[in-house]
């Protein structure tokens, strides 16, 4: 609060503490025109109904907390909940600073409300699909194993979305990283051997290969060239078909999963095209993903590599 | 106006930790069904946080408040007054009080609540198959974390087969209601755990699986926590009184209400017959539950380290309140109930309450077991070294061999079905001898039986 740089020597105590808190104020009177306009515009949007929002907000602090815990861990602190939980606001603060953070963060909370919506309207179980059942039994032992540890992971995803958690081993790689070095640059007060430990305790638990995403896309990528049948959200399930149509559009999955949202119609629309799919395709998606929204007309007459060539051309290829 | 004001409803006190330490009945029966006592920390979660910011910017401070108490939601205007430096404490004055009917979630609202505090509290979960069988698990606290690997490594296997239940007798494989809610035994683990089984998928539930929690009513001490360096606690002597008994009241008075509910047709109109089978199981369920009191007494009193607290007492109170208490069962089966008259004083010292539980439990069977239309009296009297009180009736009397026998454990004189558990007469024995006293019976066959409960007298009467 006090280093916001206003501090001048020249300022009492009490003057600095006043200039600070104004100078906190005017940045959230910047934003508040912005904000409103983006919720007005934006009514009734998933985007940021207030689980959407308590989701993302307990996923930083969940991220937060796991640092702070290893960290007190190292240290030797007796009580390391306790430790993270008082630390924890802060850091979960700075961390959702980071807008790259604060989106992937949000793409989940959104692809678990669409996982959770669709199991309750169209019974579309979140966890098992029919693919993902009938892969576990492939009789290749390989494909069995894979699909059940992507079973597995997802069956995790589910409970930690509920409990809006976010494990450390399941963020991507560059924000993983980002996340280690911010704590570490606050971690200030600590002994250096504490952070090497708790850097190395946290690398070590990390592997990318074993996270949720990672699985998914390979049991994506496994089923080469039949990636239709994935690309069904029934047949699928939500977390599979999203990375299977990131996969065929060669797309960021946080983008895809954000394109189910109903202000991302055209997006979606263009990656079912791009990834092959009919305008009868297309249509049985979009029943499930938006009823009551109608497929563009004229789909038929984009030719599929037009609508891939769109897509690759969108001003935004990753979130942040 | 201040604190002091005469036109509040009700004023209160609290000192400088929140605690209520003073409150007229209309805070106090709020503070009351909000779960607090008095003295005690402010329950009412409204009223704690006017308090608290008042007591904190040392300035009086009025505000609405809404809270919901055992008669409906209460919305109140609350006046808090800090005091004055010597004493951190606050005064409450209560302006307006209104009471509202709470209104009431339906079932499925209910359901979905109850569900995500279950989840919220699980500290374990899984995922299954149709079949139950664990497709996924994970725990969230270490005595568990054992139970959740074996689970993940024999994936495809039934989840039960992990656990002990104790209370399923069922042959495998067990119909997930019946697993709903079961009690489970987690080798590893010294509490005791509750399963709750989602079924997922529709229209059948249960067809695309189930989501498994378990939940358990303790925390995880800090015993159990280091339980791996440590050799586990001898399990405890007694089962029923400490473990099993506040775990069966529960759903035998859920039986007992429900059954009285049938019987008195509460829920529409019903056959004859089955309005009697409901009577029926209602009074198996009081029995039991009568069953159940008296072994964890027993329990109690055979306890090494068991002790009563001895105070002034009057056994002529006691008498007439015992008979007071079951005066609509003796008429029941038209026996008369003598009291000891009024004013009539035997100056004790004992516990209060067990010597109405030992009145309580010698009336009871004289009514019990004495012909209809005979007489049972409650006599006082007193000498030097003792006080008593007697329990006559006019019963069939016991042999000599009888009374040698009456005071042991489960001891039924050859009766049963009568609900009697053969333990109040020797509960009751051990109860006043713990007191310093003793309990005998005068009796011959045919000429009815005297109950003598005798008990240190009070000297300073």
């Amino acid at each position: 609060m006090t280093d916001s740089g206003t501090t001048s020597t020249s300022y009492s105590p009490i003057e600095a503490v006043l200039a600070s808190e104004l100078a906190r104020g005017d940045l959230v009177l910047g934003t508040v025109g912005p904000m409103l306009g983006m919720l007005l515009a934006s009514h009734d949007s998933a985007l940021f109904t207030d689980e959407v929002v308590a989701g993302v907000r307990g996923m930083g602090l969940h991220v937060a907390r796991q640092m702070l815990t290893a960290q007190a861990k190292a240290a030797g602190v007796e009580e390391s909940c306790v430790f993270a939980v008082e630390h924890a606001d802060a850091l979960a603060e700075a961390l959702t600073a980071n807008l790259q953070f604060l989106g992937h963060c949000h793409v989940l909370a959104l692809e678990h409300r669409l996982s959770t919506h669709l199991e309750r309207s169209n019974a579309i179980d979140p966890v098992l699909s029919p693919l993902l059942q009938s892969l576990t039994g492939a009789p290749d032992a390989e494909t069995a194993q894979l699909a059940k540890a992507a079973l597995g992971a997802q069956a995790r995803f589910t409970e930690q979305q509920r409990r809006t958690e976010l494990p450390l081993r399941e963020l991507p790689p560059s924000l993983f990283e980002q996340a280690l070095s911010l704590w570490r640059s606050r971690a200030t007060g600590a002994e250096r051997s504490v952070v090497e430990e708790t850097v190395e305790h946290l690398r070590e638990a990390y592997d990318p290969q074993a996270r949720r995403v990672s699985l998914l896309e390979r049991v994506a990528g496994m089923i080469g060239e039949g990636p239709r049948s994935m690309l069904s959200v029934e047949h699928a399930g939500v977390a599979l078909f999203l990375s299977a149509l990131a996969l065929a559009t060669n797309q960021d999955r946080d983008l895809i999963a954000l394109a189910t949202n109903e202000s991302q119609v055209g997006r979606l629309a263009l990656a079912l095209r791009g990834a092959g799919l009919s305008p009868e395709q297309i249509a049985k998606q979009f029943v499930l993903v938006h009823p009551g929204v109608l497929v563009p007309e004229g789909l038929d007459s984009l030719p599929s590599d037009r609508a891939a060539a769109l897509l690759a051309a969108s001003d935004r290829q990753a979130l942040g | 106006m201040n604190a002091h004001s005469p036109s509040y409803l009700a004023r209160g006190r609290t000192d400088a930790a929140d605690r209520l330490i003073e409150a007229d009945e209309l805070i106090a029966g709020l503070q009351r069904s909000c779960g607090g006592e008095i003295p005690g920390v402010l329950a009412i979660p409204a009223l704690l946080e006017r308090v608290r910011q008042a007591r904190i910017a040392g300035t009086r401070l009025g505000g609405s408040i809404e809270a919901l108490g055992g008669e409906g939601i209460v919305r109140a205007w609350v006046e808090v007054f800090p005091h004055t430096a010597g004493d951190p404490g606050c005064s409450i004055g209560i302006a307006d009080w209104q009471v509202s009917a709470a209104t009431r979630d339906d079932d499925r609202q209910a359901g979905a609540r109850h569900l995500e505090i279950e989840r919220g509290v699980a500290e374990l979960w899984a995922r299954l198959d149709s079949e139950q069988r664990v497709l996924a698990a994970e725990a969230r606290a270490p005595d568990l974390a054992e139970l959740a690997r074996k689970m993940e490594q024999n994936a495809g296997r039934r989840w039960s087969d992990s656990v002990e239940l104790p209370g399923v007798v069922h042959e495998q494989p067990i119909h997930w209601r019946l697993l709903d809610g079961a009690s489970v035994r987690v080798p590893g683990s010294s509490r005791e755990w509750t399963a709750t089984l989602v079924p997922l998928g529709a229209p059948e539930p249960g067809q695309s699986g189930f989501e498994l929690y378990l939940s358990s009513d303790a925390p995880l001490s800090d015993v159990a926590r280091r339980s791996d360096v440590e050799t586990p606690k001898a399990p405890a002597r007694h089962l029923i009184g400490q473990n099993l008994s506040p775990v069966l009241r529960q759903p035998i008075a859920r039986i007992i209400a429900n059954a009285e509910t049938i019987r008195t047709r509460l829920a529409g109109p019903l056959a004859e017959e089955y309005s009697n089978y409901a009577a029926d199981i209602a009074s198996a369920g009081q029995h039991l539950l009568a069953l159940i009191e008296d072994l964890s007494d027993l329990e109690v009193v055979e306890a090494d380290d068991f002790t009563t607290a001895p105070d002034e007492i009057d056994l002529g109170d006691v008498a007439r309140r015992a008979a007071g208490i079951l005066a609509v069962r003796a008429k029941e089966r038209d026996i008369e109930l003598v009291a000891p008259p009024a004013g009539s004083k035997a100056p004790a010292v004992a516990e209060f309450r067990r010597v109405l539980q030992i009145l309580l439990n010698l009336v009871g069977n004289a009514i019990r077991y004495s012909p209809e239309g005979s007489e049972v009296r409650l006599e006082l009297s007193g000498a030097e070294d003792r006080a008593r009180v007697s329990v006559i009736d006019q019963g069939a009397g016991l042999s000599a061999e009888e009374q040698a026998r009456v005071f042991e454990k489960f001891e039924r004189l050859g009766r049963s079905g009568d609900g009697g558990s053969g333990l109040g007469l020797y509960i009751s024995r051990r109860l006043a001898r713990a007191m310093g006293g003793d309990l005998t019976v005068r009796s011959e066959p045919g000429k009815g039986a005297t109950f003598r409960l005798d008990l240190p007298p009070n000297p300073k009467s």
